[in-house]
């Protein structure tokens, strides 16, 4: 660690993760001097730590999220479904998502779908459901452009405006060109193309299309982006100066072994020499100015352990928060900042997943290519959203791996249960049965909008700490009648798709240690995972009573403090919602160059200072 | 027990043939494991009570043996040593080794049975063509039929001795 300490910085920004990443990026590339702070661990080696990661990964007995990436007990990661490890679960209901730590934060592990959040998703509280935002598509629209070409978006612009309503300016292409659909992908559009299906909140039928779904990871660059000049994929840390194409592995989540996935060390490879990266850094306070504005932050340094940490204190003129929804909230209420709405750690929302799973009748190919390449995107909008929670469905490629558990876990329960004896089978009788079923192996991945409630919310309490002595999240979760219904709904639609397909339906909801999330509705059960997506934690509205911060993510109690990330979200949409995340980060740092701007010239105002060195 | 002798028993457990499980280049490795985790002695009556049913399904002395065929037949399958439920300490006075369940190695990993049982490949372990998840999957090698004799047994061509 090079010593920041007791420097003043332009800008200090809490979390080296998507946002983080990115805001570092702007500000950097105008010159100011930037100390980008991340409680988790980073690597040194001159590729990110990569080689070492996929090793961890491929010899991990549970391939879970964050099972590549060294994790910290200074700075603990919350699994997903973690029920007690490091959150405080209060329930009704389990918070399904977890999160990573480490230099790259979440971006490390995420899937690398990059969709656009529909224009209707900005106004959710005109159906009656959720919030509004301050800001609609529309004003978003040029900065999802700068985030697709940032992190890098291959998809088909022309087949996004047509099928989900997306608007793009005239010609609009993106950097690559759309990822190949699966071969699933392409059996599923035989059968469902041009179909319709009921939908239980729906008036009318539903048309059903498969539409391949935008990815942030490299397909053949498109020659005609940027008006003919094309692009060049960003390499990974240690690749040489140009990425390297989707080769397949099958593992997008967590770890892409060829790098073709954008992680958040893509951005930082070209970041300015004004950044500068301190990890092992845990920020345990913002320091707010007695004239109530951001000072700067507390933090602790760690070696290895919590043994020898060290408490470090850093000016600036300006903090941003970029930690993660949850951790953004946390520290907050530590610093007992910005909450004058009462709103900050409230509106907790995820994506609730349903998850639905059978065979499909002939050899599909599972397990190969990315997780999910298509989906079917009628569900998104329309008026059914003031009845149900609308729904996004994926087409999962990788089997039952998310519902019941990779394939290993069916090697297990035919040695141990099959065969008509339930002994167990072996031998050609156990490789026949097994390259049978699992390359037939698909499920339907129905992500569900969850809005804005602000009795789901994350709390302190300074009971439950963590190892070095920060208070630990406290989680209040539920699902509304609204989300359920959205389930429900979605349920009938896998009911019919399954019978479209032709397609043996093995989904199975059972109260239980595999199903934490199980609950009965309307005399069924379902159950959900969880996407993994975070947020409304520090929840943007265009009012200082009723919101944290304003559209540009800046905290309306402190000038100078913006919290970023998907904690900003008044909806969480259906979209994945990093690129969303994405287009806000770099939209704030505009805003953010202006607020230093501002605050130069006021400070040289009331100081005449030589000029400047 | 010599390494032919345990590609016959792993031919006859997991459907595969020894010229199969010579490929995976895990045969040495999985001998030691086997034997390191259970004793030789355990191993070589469960590869004479397998050997003693040529015909058919293999058939157990007891419980213990059909764990440990299991377990053989799974480390096979996905690489990981699942651990046994009478899990013995080795009889030859060496370090106590790992119980299980674990991943062997990374290779191990990549060579699991269970992604050619299909025609498939380990999640992060191969490269593939750009695309090439867009075409109908490639045939997975048969399953030997039940009418050939179990478990290929030409053992002594393919596995050095």
């Amino acid at each position: 660690m090079s010593g920041p300490q007791g420097r003043r910085w332009d800008v200090v920004v809490v979390g080296a993760g998507f946002a983080g990443s990115l805001v570092a990026k702007r500000l950097g590339d105008q010159g100011w001097r930037v100390l980008v702070l991340e409680a988790g661990h980073g690597a040194s080696s001159s590729d990110g730590g990569h080689a070492d990661a996929v090793e961890a990964y491929r010899t991990a007995l549970l391939k879970v999220p964050n099972s590549p990436y060294r994790t910290s007990t200074a700075a603990p990661s919350p699994a997903m479904g973690d029920v007690g490890e490091y959150f405080v679960q209060n329930g009704p209901l389990p918070y399904g998502s977890g999160y990573l730590r480490a230099n790259g934060g979440t971006g490390l592990p995420w899937t690398g779908l990059a969709l656009r959040m529909h224009p209707e998703d900005f106004r959710a509280g005109d159906f009656g459901q959720g919030r509004n935002w301050p800001l609609g598509y529309d004003d978003l629209e040029p900065y999802y452009r700068a985030a697709e070409r940032e992190i890098g978006v291959a998809g088909d612009a022309e087949e996004q405006g047509a099928e989900i309503g997306l608007p793009f300016p005239e010609g609009y292409q993106f950097p690559m060109r759309p990822i190949p659909q699966s071969y699933l992908d392409q059996v599923m559009t035989k059968s469902l193309d041009g179909g319709t299906i009921r939908d239980p909140g729906a008036d009318d039928p539903v048309p059903l299309r498969v539409v391949t779904t935008p990815h942030a990871r490299n397909g053949l660059p498109n020659p005609s982006y940027d008006d003919g000049a094309g692009y060049r994929p960003a390499p990974g840390p240690g690749q040489p100066d140009r990425g390297t194409l989707c080769q397949g592995y099958a593992s997008c989540v967590p770890i892409c072994p060829s790098q073709a996935k954008y992680t958040p060390l893509k951005t930082q490879a070209r970041w300015g020499s004004s950044v500068t990266l301190v990890t092992r850094a845990v920020v345990t306070r913002v320091r707010i100015g007695a004239d109530g504005r951001a000072a700067g932050v507390d933090y602790r340094s760690y070696g290895d352990d919590t043994a020898g940490a060290v408490t470090h204190s850093v000016d600036a003129d300006l903090v941003v928060l970029a930690a993660h929804a949850i951790e953004n909230a946390k520290l907050l209420l530590v610093s007992e900042a910005a909450n004058s709405s009462d709103q900050v750690g409230r509106n907790l929302m995820d994506h609730p997943v349903l998850l639905t799973w059978g065979l499909m009748p002939q050899q599909v190919g599972a397990y190969r290519g990315p997780g999910s390449t298509s989906g079917l995107e009628g569900f998104r909008f329309g008026a059914a959203r003031a009845r149900r929670a609308p729904f996004r469905v994926e087409i999962g490629n990788w089997g039952w791996t998310w519902s019941l558990g990779p394939p290993e876990q069916r090697v297990a329960e035919l040695l141990g249960t099959g065969g008509s004896d339930g002994h167990g089978i072996l031998g050609t009788e156990l490789r026949r049965a097994l390259g049978d079923q699992i390359g037939r192996e698909f499920a339907f991945q129905f992500e569900l909008e969850q809005e804005a409630d602000p009795a789901n919310r994350v709390t302190i309490d300074s009971r439950h700490r963590d190892a070095l002595g920060t208070p630990r999240p406290i989680i209040h979760y539920d699902l509304s009648d609204y989300v359920k219904r959205g389930i429900a709904a979605a349920k009938a639609v896998s009911d019919q798709l399954f019978d479209l397909l032709g397609a043996q339906d093995h989904t199975r909801f059972e109260q239980g240690p595999g199903w934490p999330s199980y609950f009965e509705f309307e005399g069924s059960s379902y159950a959900y995972r969880a996407a993994g997506h975070g947020a409304g934690t520090h929840i943007m509205g265009d009012s200082p009573r009723t919101s944290v911060v304003d559209e540009w993510q800046r905290c309306w109690d402190h000038p100078y403090l913006y919290a970023v990330g998907c904690g900003s979200m008044p909806t969480v949409a259906t979209s994945n919602p990093s690129l969303t995340m994405a287009a806000l980060a770099l939209r704030s740092s505009e805003e953010m160059h202006r607020d230093l701007l501002d605050r130069r010239r006021i400070t040289s105002a009331r100081h005449p200072a030589p000029a400047a060195s | 027990m010599e390494l032919h002798q345990f590609a016959a028993l792993s031919a006859d457990l997991t459907g595969f043939d020894c010229r199969e499980l010579q490929e995976t280049g895990m045969l040495h490795t999985y001998r030691q494991v086997v034997v390191d985790q259970t004793g030789a002695e355990r191993l070589d009556r469960l590869a004479d009570s397998v050997a003693g049913t040529p015909d058919g399904p293999p058939r157990f002395e007891d419980d213990s043996a059909r764990e440990l065929a299991r377990a053989i037949t799974h480390l096979w399958y996905v690489g990981t040593w699942p651990g046994l439920p009478d899990s013995l300490p080795p009889d030859n006075g060496a370090g106590t080794p790992q119980t299980g369940p674990y991943v062997v190695s990374s290779q191990a990993y990549e060579q699991g049975l269970v992604w050619r049982a299909f025609g498939g490949n380990a999640p992060g372990a191969a490269a593939q063509a750009h695309g090439s998840w867009a075409d109908a999957p490639s045939e997975a090698a048969p399953a030997p039929s039940e009418a050939a004799p179990r478990g290929a047994r030409d053992t002594e061509s393919v596995v050095a001795r």
